[in-house]
């Protein structure tokens, strides 16, 4: 039985947790449903432009983005339960766990945003439902990239409370500085130059803007391309695959989290 | 009662060494107050100063979001074996009862006070709408609470579920009510259920007592009316309830 | 490295600051034989677990299990070793049968075999019944025993378990330790940790007892109970009162350590290897005519032991 296979089942039974966690699905899909049917739709009749089919994409990459950071939590709990020194016991390079857990982490990302992208079809006409699947591949590769993240913040909560705290912190911070709710526009007006880079650069507003492009077929912003979007989540997963070789050599060596 | 107030001061005294929540609570209205609620309110074209609509919302959402968690901190404690504990102590059902709710009350006071203090500075507000606002604020609180400690009884056979009821109820709850937008902005099937739901009474209540001029909010005497009916009869309903589940709680 | 060793420890050295968890230990295994480290809390047992596992690094020195090097060969380690942890490693919402069919399909188990495997280990454990439950409802005695059922899932060459049966019924106790001495008979090496004494009586071939992070002694049980000063007690009791020549004389006996007077016709002695002692003492007891009517000797318990070489007591070990 090769690496591989053992990552692939490491990586499923990892996914499996997720879909598995009710209330985490509860509260994800309470919240992403209702914002896109119920806050995109009210805010659309008080906007000036089409706010829904603004929106809808920018909910379905937070989506993507909660799912995908729920590794995190995963890790977190895996590594005060003890479920990763189970991990470590198995027949599994370290490389392959790491791995295991980031595709975890893609897949999850992409299934649960697949999910909301139906929904959404629902009600967004105009969305040409073939164009996103050219654009499962990235959506895949931004997943990994985001679970990044929560690898770097395994890496520096180590105490129990500190982890959900900056979790929730860094969420809120992310959907807040990024083009999910509002179009860059307007966010250049009133951000300084700085946090404007910040804002166009953020993976979420990458991921937002590819999907109103492809969705669409038509361009919504200058600063979207898909190499930058590539490149931001492979620098990610990057930084997640040192993170979490650190979180699992740390176990090892020291015995602590 | 001694008793039971000495638990008070000690659970309090945990809520303080909660430093990280507090702060989050602090930075999430940082980042949805001066980030979203600003650009949000750019793009709002129907209300005037939608800013300050919104800043009031937030207030009761994250009332809502502390409230629940007080709830939920009582039930947790069940599965956890801290209630068995409580439970072992010299006060009564009752006593136990009140003291978690007198906590959700000074834990929404410590997290709230100082946003509320803030949006009421920014907007100009006498002090006094401080006390009114922190009246209605607490007023709902109670009706939170209350809410969540009854549907304990769910939580004893399963507290997956419990969960996952209370994270649905949160996102429907606040989505279809007048906490986000007011009820003349609705489509009237949205308005209809934001009717029945009492966040919105709790929502136009805040907004009627700091003289917020928005011609849909709803009559602010059925609004006391109803804030007050939620608190006592979800509190009436949980001590009626929670003694008689808790004498059964099923550990997991 | 012998043939016949599965797990040697050299210079192994655990540290977590300027504590040693486990401090230069060498120690040897032999194949196919169950090993009990016996020692109270803190004296190292789980740290020198995790680390035959990998799931910890050593500070100093290495390991090897059937060959491979803990540090140098981990992955070997780990297709070779499987652990059984002392609190239960579950997915808090799996079920029973998930957490083991996972456990299967790692070890390459695969299709019906994989099915009938986990099936059958369901039922050996006494877990069929709550193979619907999710991990997190199973009671402390369930999860126990699921954590101790994974090993039979792929029954490693190298097997060991941190304290198999604690949480666990009476009854419970006696399939699981009945079950690892199944899997030792089918060829796998086996060590348990465990502070139960009675667990490590009922188990061990040989007994390993540690104290603070080093190996105090390693025997099998006989011998174990032998190296303890006085350690077997013998009760004799005459027809007639004892005599003080009778008394003296059973003091002069080899191998005694201690008489004791317990009434005018019954005394107790305190002795070395009471089958050497015995048939010396009955050559005494007619030359001097005095008639026995009882005796009773009860050899020292593994808890005497255990407290002998772990605690302040004050009986000394003998050098022979």
């Amino acid at each position: 039985m090769s690496q591989t296979d053992k990552m692939l089942q490491i990586a499923r039974v990892d996914l499996s947790y997720f879909f598995r966690t009710k209330w985490l699905l509860a509260t994800l899909i309470g919240l992403n449903v209702t914002d896109m049917l119920v806050v995109g739709l009210v805010y659309n009749g008080m906007m000036a432009f089409n706010y829904f089919e603004f929106f809808a994409p920018g909910v379905i990459v937070t989506g993507l983005f909660f799912a995908s950071f729920d590794v995190g939590r995963r890790v977190h709990l895996g590594l005060t339960e003890g479920v990763s020194q189970y991990y470590l016991t198995l027949p599994v390079s370290l490389n392959g766990l790491v791995l295991a857990h980031l595709l975890s982490a893609g897949f999850g990302g992409v299934i649960y945003a697949g999910i909301l992208t139906v929904i959404a079809a629902a009600f967004l006409p105009s969305l040409v439902a073939l164009n996103t699947l050219v654009l499962i591949p990235y959506m895949f590769v931004l997943s990994m990239g985001l679970a990044g993240i929560a690898a770097v913040l395994n890496l520096f909560s180590k105490a129990g409370e500190r982890y959900w705290v900056f979790a929730d912190g860094i969420q809120t911070a992310l959907v807040s500085l990024s083009t999910i709710a509002y179009p860059l526009q307007v966010v250049s007006k009133f951000f300084p130059s700085y946090l404007l880079t910040f804002v166009e650069y953020n993976p979420l507003s990458q991921g937002a803007e590819a999907l109103r492009t492809v969705v669409y077929g038509t361009p919504s912003d200058p600063v979207f391309n898909f190499p930058a979007l590539f490149l931001t989540s492979f620098v990610l997963l990057v930084v997640g695959v040192i993170s979490y070789r650190h979180v699992f050599t740390r176990l090892r060596e020291s015995g602590r989290i | 009662m001694r008793e039971m107030l000495s638990l008070l001061r000690f659970d309090v005294r945990e809520t303080f060494d909660s430093v990280p929540w507090t702060v989050y609570h602090w930075v999430f209205f940082a980042f949805q107050y001066f980030v979203y609620g600003q650009l949000v309110s750019r793009l709002v074209v129907t209300l005037n100063n939608y800013y300050f609509y919104y800043g009031t919302g937030l207030l009761i959402i994250m009332t809502f979001n502390i409230s629940t968690w007080a709830g939920r901190r009582f039930v947790e404690g069940a599965h956890e074996g801290r209630l068995r504990y409580l439970l072992s102590l010299p006060f009564t059902r009752g006593e136990l009862f009140l003291e978690q709710v007198l906590l959700g009350i000074v834990v929404n006071v410590i997290r709230i006070g100082p946003p509320l203090v803030l949006v009421l500075l920014i907007v100009g507000m006498p002090f006094t709408s401080l006390l009114t606002s922190l009246l209605v604020l607490l007023g709902m609180s109670v009706g939170i609470m209350g809410m969540m400690i009854s549907l304990s009884f769910v939580a004893f056979k399963s507290f997956d579920i419990y969960s996952a009821i209370v994270a649905g109820m949160s996102a429907v709850l606040i989505r279809f009510s007048t906490v986000l937008y007011p009820l003349s902005s609705m489509p009237i099937s949205y308005g209809t259920v934001s009717r029945f739901n009492p966040l919105t009474y709790g929502a136009d209540l805040l907004r009627n007592a700091l003289n917020f001029d928005v011609p849909s909010l709803l009559n602010p005497e059925l609004s006391v009316v109803v804030v007050a009916a939620v608190g006592v009869s979800t509190m009436t309903l949980g001590m009626a309830l929670v003694p008689r589940a808790l004498e059964g709680v099923k550990s997991s | 490295m012998l043939l016949d060793i599965a797990v040697e420890t050299f210079g192994l050295t655990k540290s977590y600051g300027s504590t040693n968890a486990l401090d230069d230990l060498n120690l040897k295994v032999k194949k196919g034989e169950i090993l009990v480290l016996l020692g109270p809390n803190g004296s190292g047992k789980t740290t020198l677990l995790h680390l035959l596992a990998t799931v910890l690094k050593p500070t100093r020195g290495t390991a090897t299990v059937m060959g491979y090097d803990v540090v140098k060969q981990s992955l070997k380690v780990r297709e070779t070793v499987g652990i059984s942890f002392q609190e239960p490693r579950g997915f808090w919402r799996h079920k029973p049968y998930h957490i083991l069919s996972f456990h299967a399909g790692v070890y390459g188990l695969r299709g019906d075999e994989k099915e009938k495997v986990v099936d059958e280990t369901l039922k050996a454990f006494d877990l069929w019944p709550s193979r619907n439950k999710r991990f997190m409802e199973l009671s402390g005695g369930q999860g126990k025993r699921l954590e101790v059922a994974k090993l039979f899932v792929h029954r490693p060459a190298v097997a060991v378990f941190d304290e198999p049966t604690a949480m666990v019924d009476l009854e419970g106790k006696r399939m699981i330790w009945d079950r690892i001495k199944g899997l030792r008979d089918a060829g796998s090496t086996i060590i348990v940790a465990t502070n139960e004494v009675r667990e490590a009586e009922y188990l061990a071939d040989r007994i390993s007892i540690m104290r603070d992070g080093k190996e105090v002694v390693t025997e099998n049980l006989r011998t174990l109970k032998d190296s303890i000063s006085g350690g077997d007690v013998v009760e004799v009791e005459f027809s007639n009162p004892a005599s003080a020549e009778v008394l003296s004389g059973i003091g002069t006996v080899p191998g005694t350590v201690r008489v004791v007077q317990e009434s005018e016709t019954a005394l107790k002695a305190f002795v070395n290897r009471s089958e050497d002692w015995l048939p010396q003492m009955m050559v005494l007891v007619q030359t001097l005519q005095a008639k026995v009517t009882s005796i009773r000797v009860s050899e020292p318990s593994l808890d005497d032991v255990f407290l002998h070489y772990t605690g302040d007591v004050g009986v000394k070990r003998t050098d022979a």
